[in-house]
């Protein structure tokens, strides 16, 4: 019962999300067959167009790396920022036509890698030098703004991911410019990417949620362990991944739920070698670190099974 | 939709993107206010910074210490086989209007005065020097941070390690400008509080 409301959670969520009528689900009910068509033929022109990039993108890359070493100042900037913004201005084109909508986001992704590649070697070939810092601040702005703004006007995932890209780099390397204390910043900028993560979930770009779930988990664990490591409140990293697992069930996210359970993992682990490696004997901890595993496993696929797989 | 129901129904997100900025306030509150509010330091720092010449070795190589609250420079001939391209810059920074200065001072006079002994550099003859760590308005030199950056640094760049030495009381702090020290690690040696020129 409890898998059936989940599951009629998630579809009211995704038709809100994409604006799909009551009519057009009961149409795709009735008529599965020609969905499933649409289906294959949407799978086939997205894989064409993902293969279409790479391939475009391989023979820019191919050709920028054969001839740098001759290009002067000026040709170094045409060639990454300025094919990069014609990417992103192809992309906006792609997107005005529903023929061509599927190129955007291959477009979006190299004028996403190109732009702030060539704005960094502008920086590198004229400016008068300073702290590099700086220019990837300056990078991050002008790519935070130009890729956040097209993603308010246009809501599309890419740029969703590549606005949330920039703008931690804006502030990681803001708040390094400022000397702040790592750890902390790794805290804030965890929890931060959490909560964004958890918002993204709720949305139609519910795709990257599972990265920046990752990314968020990953920071916030590593840095919260820097900060407690061989200090008497080294214990609050394990209350810290217990309560990584218990937030995996509660958002429904797996990822979450892997970090959570391999961070438990690698604490026990390193906890029993420290501690009891020479006194009780290591036989004994790898005993030890053996049935924590086995228990962790089988709790990690029963909360699996139990509260996020039904919900997906 | 108004603000306050966008907020609502979308609370976690306006909570993630909120933290970031609440840590920019929270930094200016702890840092920024607390200065402009306490007293900048009296009094002017003396230090030495390790320069590397690449082409010339310089003639002689000088050690600084303070002797009866005054400056007194040890000079030895480099004239070692392998010469030492080492050279022990003087240097002051005064807080009070963020200005480095450079102290030159003259190798071979100080060599001829102190004959394979120590002399009183003639460059901070009037300087009276206390070399206690902690200045007599409770300012305290306080070394770069090498700390790597963690994965942060790694993931969203940031990171690289600030190079930084610092004058701090409290959550008061100055920073040196760049002295441009030879090498990467602590070539800045702290000599003392310039308490009267």
């Amino acid at each position: 019962m409890l898998q059936k409301e989940d599951a009629l959670q998630d579809i009211v969520l995704l038709a809100k999300s994409h604006n799909i009528s009551l009519d057009e689900i009961a149409s795709a009910l009735t008529n599965s067959q020609a969905q499933l068509a649409q289906q294959s033929s949407g799978i086939l022109s997205k894989l064409f167009g993902y293969i279409g990039g790479i391939f475009v993108f391989a023979g820019i890359g191919v050709f920028i790396s054969m001839y740098w070493a001759d290009f002067g100042s000026a040709a170094r900037v045409i060639i990454t920022l300025g094919t990069g913004f014609i990417a992103f201005i192809m992309g906006l084109i792609c997107l005005t036509d529903k023929k061509y909508e599927r190129a955007a986001t291959p477009l979006f992704l190299m004028a996403a890698i190109l732009q702030p590649t060539g704005i960094l070697v502008m920086l590198q070939e004229y400016s008068s030098g300073g702290d590099p810092r700086v220019g990837l601040i300056f990078m991050a702005i002008y790519m935070l703004i130009q890729q956040g703004a097209t993603f308010i006007a246009k809501d599309r995932t890419v740029l969703a991911f590549s606005a949330i890209l920039f703008g931690y780099i804006f502030f990681a390397n803001l708040f390094d410019v400022w000397d702040m204390n790592e750890k902390l910043i790794g805290v804030v900028i965890g929890i931060s990417l959490l909560c964004i993560s958890y918002a993204l979930n709720q949305s139609r770009h519910l795709a990257i949620a599972p990265f920046w779930y990752f990314v968020g988990a990953i920071i916030l664990m590593w840095s919260v362990f820097e900060a407690v490591e061989s200090t008497p409140f080294e214990l609050i990293y394990l209350g810290l991944s217990a309560f990584m697992v218990f937030l995996s069930t509660y958002v429904r996210s797996r990822t979450l739920l892997l970090v959570g359970t391999l961070s438990m993992l690698i604490y026990i682990g390193y906890y029993t070698a420290k501690h009891f490696a020479n006194t009780v004997g290591w036989p004994i901890a790898l005993v030890m670190i053996g049935i924590a595993l086995i228990a962790l496993s089988s709790l990690a696929v029963r909360l699996n099974n139990k509260y996020i797989k039904s919900s997906n | 939709m108004t603000l306050k129901a966008f907020v609502k129904e979308n609370l976690v997100l306006v909570v993630g993107l909120s933290l970031p900025l609440l840590l920019i306030v929270l930094f200016f509150a702890a840092t920024v206010i607390p200065k402009s509010m306490a007293t900048p330091p009296k009094y002017e720092m003396l230090f030495t910074v390790m320069k590397y010449d690449y082409q010339n070795s310089p003639d002689y190589l000088l050690d600084y210490r303070v002797k009866d609250k005054h400056l007194v420079v040890k000079a030895k001939k480099n004239d070692d086989k392998n010469k030492s391209n080492n050279l022990n810059v003087l240097m002051a920074y005064d807080a009070n209007t963020d200005t480095l200065r450079d102290i030159s001072v003259d190798a071979a006079k100080a060599a001829d005065a102190a004959k394979d002994n120590e002399a009183l550099v003639d460059e901070t003859k009037g300087y009276e020097i206390d070399q206690s760590i902690i200045s007599p308005d409770g300012y305290k030199l306080e070394g770069p941070n090498y700390g790597g950056g963690g994965l942060m640094g790694g993931l969203f760049g940031g990171g690289h390690s600030s190079n930084n030495y610092r004058i701090k009381k409290g959550s008061v702090a100055y920073k040196l400008p760049d002295v441009e020290q030879a090498y990467y690690y602590n070539q800045v040696k702290f000599i003392g509080w310039v308490i009267q020129k």
